[in-house]
């Protein structure tokens, strides 16, 4: 089966992939561009898969590139040993390799012995995979996504995808998060079984991390949970935004502003923004302050009276700039702040992140 | 008629002695084996004059050089008496270019002959090619009134061209102190050579006199030895440029050589510094130091070492170890390993240079000589073997700032009670009880930022501005922080009263600071977090804000011994 795109999602698809691979050369013609729209030869082709078992690793991510360039322009329906070229993939020592290779190799048509060889290898990677680790230790998210025993599974996994999703759900089935190779959560965050599983995981962190109190007699001890929860922080902003309700009612938990201020996401902005309006504070004024997006100066600044306003301020501000801006009206508080964004926003970022000792 | 003769040999053997014996020498700059002019030969009578006695022709008096291409030779001659004058007199073809002025101190057309003094008289402008020219003199002899003779000199000279060139020993243009340099004369072109010839060799001493040595030869050349002088003390520049010319002289004639400048240098240090700050005499273990030493060009064989401690305490390695200048060589952390806190700075800084010179004499210098000596510093945040640091491999801050450093004191006083935990807390401190053994167990810990910044951007609470301090300064605050914990643990175990009630989320009586030390800080008994730290340092402090402002409050201002302090970047750096 090819999958049939319009050459803008094409060219797009071209960079994604070249991006991922940490190796774009801009002044290199790639495939997509207009100078290189005549179909490849027999010869170009071979020659491209040729570059795929070339020592270089440049090398061969450009015979990566320059197939899915035809892939994505149709010019190429098919390749010749493809289980052959899973095998490479599923040997290579760079993980990002693997994962292009396989998903390259996913865009032809299914072959039963390269389904049956990915299965084998998501059966073999079961049983050497490690036990799940202790939550809010964080190791496996600060895994190295590189390896040639990663490489192996997340070239499986991007073939099975799409000619067998059942096995990769049959793999994924009943794991823990934190067990799952960082890789293949790097690469498959978009799996629809895998972003349960994370989401489970972030919700049994996020609790245990706002339940977590240090153990009386033992001073400056910081929360066990948080390092894990900041490697997550993309899942814990859907998370929150998910379970709002549930977690701002009566009031957020005082952990929870920390961490979405270090976290620092505008998706947060509109949480924080309510538990602000409701529990004023300096706490939540940094942590909001953090989340604020340039786009969401206006909408902040008006949701505030003006005392609030000059409270809101002196929270976020350095008595310098406070200084600064005091008698600004509200147009000139805003060019103010968007003129000063990134600095106010990394000074509460940093202010949001908990000083122990 | 005889006085007029004699007159005429009087003045044809002044000239004589100007041409022929007269040494007219160009000490060319630009070009050293510039020719030198000699006038040679007979001078012949171009015209008549008048002159009343006759003299023995003498040697000319002085030889002043007064530009690239002329030399005046300068001689006396007693003028006729009866009112001899010179007068101006225009000098069209064929006569060439040679002047005959009379004494710059009497005026053109003002000498009066019948004075009877001494007139100068000075040949200037020499031809650039030999053979016979003419000569004549641009002033003139005006007879007395009423006297007889003619009224101009007409001369020509026979001119030769003879050059003395001076060399040195593989045209060497510096060398070192002391050494021996053997100069060697050569006459080229027309020089007498019958009998001996003299040369004289003229030196410059550091000091800036000359002196000379004098030797003979039968041939034209000659070669002398001479030791460079040692440079003077406190010289800025350690080195002298000394000028050295020779003269060789035989049958009236002397020619003198171009001038060889040579620099003379000692060895000295021009720089060990840290390379990529440049601060000079400053260097860090495992960062390149840049380094050159001033010495002749011809110098091979270097070595660059510091030599302090049996055995050295630092070995500094690198591709540039051997070379005059350079920016590869670093002490290696193979160092690092076994050092300890009292190494570091000067204690074994003396840095020592050696080469051998052309000749193959060794120079040694030692930077004690010039009053220096490196400060060696640590890098603070890696550990010993320049990895990462780790719980099992420390950060070098934490390693040296416990330790007592060459002046006795510790960087970082009570740093030694503690213990380094790889986290992203300051510190920790607790008391550990132990079921077993009867005595409890005080655990103190400092973590990675104690090397840092204490409370980046700083922190305000009960109007009291906490935070800002860096390395050493830091780690005391939070060594005073963690300790000062275990003070008022202590204090609660043995029975001081804390009585702040549990709150949600911290299902505990007590908020780690005994009521009695509550009001003096401005804290409420009853609250344990009155100043807000769970807001404004971390959520945790709900449950023991003031305990936590407590030991803020204590540790706050407390500073390193900044004397102690070796690492890079720190109050020494």
């Amino acid at each position: 089966m090819v999958i049939r795109c319009p050459p803008i999602v094409a060219l797009f698809a071209a960079v994604a992939v070249s991006l991922m691979s940490g190796d774009v050369c801009l002044s290199e013609p790639q495939s997509n561009t207009e100078a290189d729209v005549t179909p490849p030869t027999a010869d170009d082709i071979e020659n491209a898969v040729r570059l795929l078992s070339s020592e270089s690793m440049a090398e061969r991510n450009k015979g990566v590139l320059a197939l899915f360039g035809y892939v994505n322009r149709e010019d190429l329906k098919d390749l010749k040993d493809k289980a052959s070229l899973f095998r490479q993939a599923s040997t290579s020592p760079d993980v990002r390799f693997a994962y292009k290779l396989a998903s390259l190799l996913a865009r032809f048509p299914r072959d039963p012995e390269t389904v049956t060889e990915a299965e084998k290898a998501l059966g073999n990677s079961t049983k050497t995979e490690k036990a799940p680790q202790t939550p809010g230790q964080g190791k496996a998210s600060s895994e190295s996504p590189y390896g040639k025993e990663q490489s192996q599974i997340v070239a499986a996994i991007a073939y099975l995808e799409r000619h067998s999703p059942a096995s990769v759900e049959g793999y994924l089935k009943g794991k823990e998060y934190d067990s799952i190779p960082a890789s293949v959560r790097a690469f498959f965050g978009a799996n629809p079984m895998l972003m349960q599983i994370r989401e489970v995981y972030i919700g049994k962190m996020l609790d245990s991390y706002l339940a977590w109190a240090p153990p009386q007699g033992r001073p400056d001890q910081p929360n066990p949970f948080r390092e894990a929860l900041l490697v997550e922080r993309g899942g814990v902003v859907a998370y929150v935004a998910k379970n709002r309700d549930r977690l701002s009612q009566p009031k957020m938990n005082i952990g929870l502003i920390w961490l979405l201020g270090e976290i620092g996401d505008s998706a947060c902005f509109e949480i924080l923004a309510q538990e602000y309006r409701l529990h004023p504070g300096y706490r939540t004024a940094v942590s909001l302050a953090a989340c604020t997006g340039s786009l969401q100066i206006s909408k902040l600044l008006e949701s505030l009276t003006d005392d609030q306003l000059q409270v809101f301020l002196k929270h976020i501000l350095t008595p310098e700039a406070y200084g600064q801006i005091k008698g600004f009206n509200r147009n000139q508080i805003r060019d103010y702040w968007i003129q000063h964004f990134g600095e106010i926003r990394q000074r509460c970022v940093q202010r949001s992140q908990p000083q122990f000792g | 008629m005889r006085a007029k003769r004699t007159w005429l040999v009087l003045a044809l053997a002044i000239l004589a002695a100007l041409a022929v014996g007269g040494l007219v020498a160009s000490r060319g700059e630009a070009d050293e084996q510039q020719l030198e002019e000699v006038k040679d030969g007979e001078v012949t009578q171009q015209g008549e004059i008048d002159h009343p006695g006759e003299e023995e022709p003498v040697p000319p008096e002085s030889v002043t050089k007064v530009g690239d291409n002329i030399t005046i030779v300068s001689n006396t001659m007693t003028p006729p008496p009866g009112g001899w004058a010179f007068k101006e007199f225009p000098s069209p073809n064929p006569w060439h270019f040679v002047d005959i002025e009379t004494d710059p101190e009497a005026p053109p057309g003002s000498a009066d002959t019948d004075t009877g003094s001494a007139i100068k008289i000075s040949v200037e402008g020499v031809p650039e090619t030999a053979g016979a020219w003419p000569l004549k003199g641009e002033g003139n002899l005006t007879p007395p009134p009423g006297g007889q003779g003619t009224a101009e000199f007409h001369w020509s000279a026979k001119v030769a061209k003879a050059k003395l060139t001076l060399t040195v020993e593989n045209n060497l243009t510096e060398c070192m102190e002391g050494r021996y340099c053997t100069y060697t004369a050569t006459i080229t072109g027309s020089f007498p050579q019958s009998g001996v010839i003299w040369f004289v060799f003229h030196y410059t001493r550091a000091d800036g006199t000359t002196w000379q040595d004098e030797d003979w030869s039968y041939d034209l050349v000659e070669d002398n030895t001479a030791v460079a002088d040692q440079v003077l003390e406190d010289d800025p520049d350690h080195k002298f440029t000394t000028p050295i010319w020779a003269e060789a002289t035989n049958s009236g004639v002397t020619a003198v050589s171009n001038t060889l400048n040579i620099d003379v240098y000692e060895l000295w240090i021009e720089y060990f510094r840290d390379n990529a700050t440049g601060k000079d005499w400053e260097i860090c273990v495992g960062d390149a130091i840049a380094h050159s030493a001033i010495a002749s060009s011809d110098c091979t064989s270097w070595e660059w070492d510091t030599p302090d401690g049996v055995p050295d305490a630092w070995n500094p390695d690198g591709s540039s170890i051997d070379e005059k200048d350079g920016t590869d060589i670093q002490i290696g952390y193979s160092d690092l390993a076994s050092a300890s806190n009292s190494w570091f700075g000067e204690a074994y800084g003396t840095v020592k240079v050696f080469c051998e010179d052309g000749e193959g004499n060794n120079h040694t210098f030692y930077s004690t000589t010039m009053n220096q000596k490196a400060k060696v510093f640590f890098p603070p945040a890696v550990g010993v073997d320049g990895q990462a640091p780790s719980e099992d491999n420390p950060p070098c801050w934490y390693v040296f700032w416990r330790q007592v450093a060459s002046n006795s004191q510790r960087p970082v006083p009570g740093l030694e009670d503690f213990e380094y935990k790889h986290m992203a807390s300051y510190g920790e401190s607790y008391i550990e009880k132990d079921s077993f053994l009867w005595f409890d167990t005080v655990i103190l810990r400092v973590g990675i930022p104690a090397g840092g910044t204490h409370y980046p951007g700083g922190m305000l609470i009960n109007g009291i501005e906490f935070g800002g301090a860096t390395g050493i300064d830091c780690c005391r605050e939070v060594v005073e922080h963690e300790k000062q914990h275990n003070v008022y643990s202590l204090a609660i175990q043995e029975g001081a009263a804390d009585t702040d009630p549990a709150v949600a989320g911290f299902n505990w009586v007590g908020d780690m600071l005994p009521d009695s030390g509550e009001a003096a800080l401005g804290c409420v008994v009853g609250n344990k977090d009155t100043f807000n730290l769970a807001g404004l340092k971390a959520p945790a402090y709900g449950g023991y804000g003031d305990g936590e402002y407590g030991v803020m409050v204590h540790a706050r201002g407390q500073t390193g011994n900044a004397a102690a302090d070796w690492s890079k970047g720190g109050k020494q750096w």
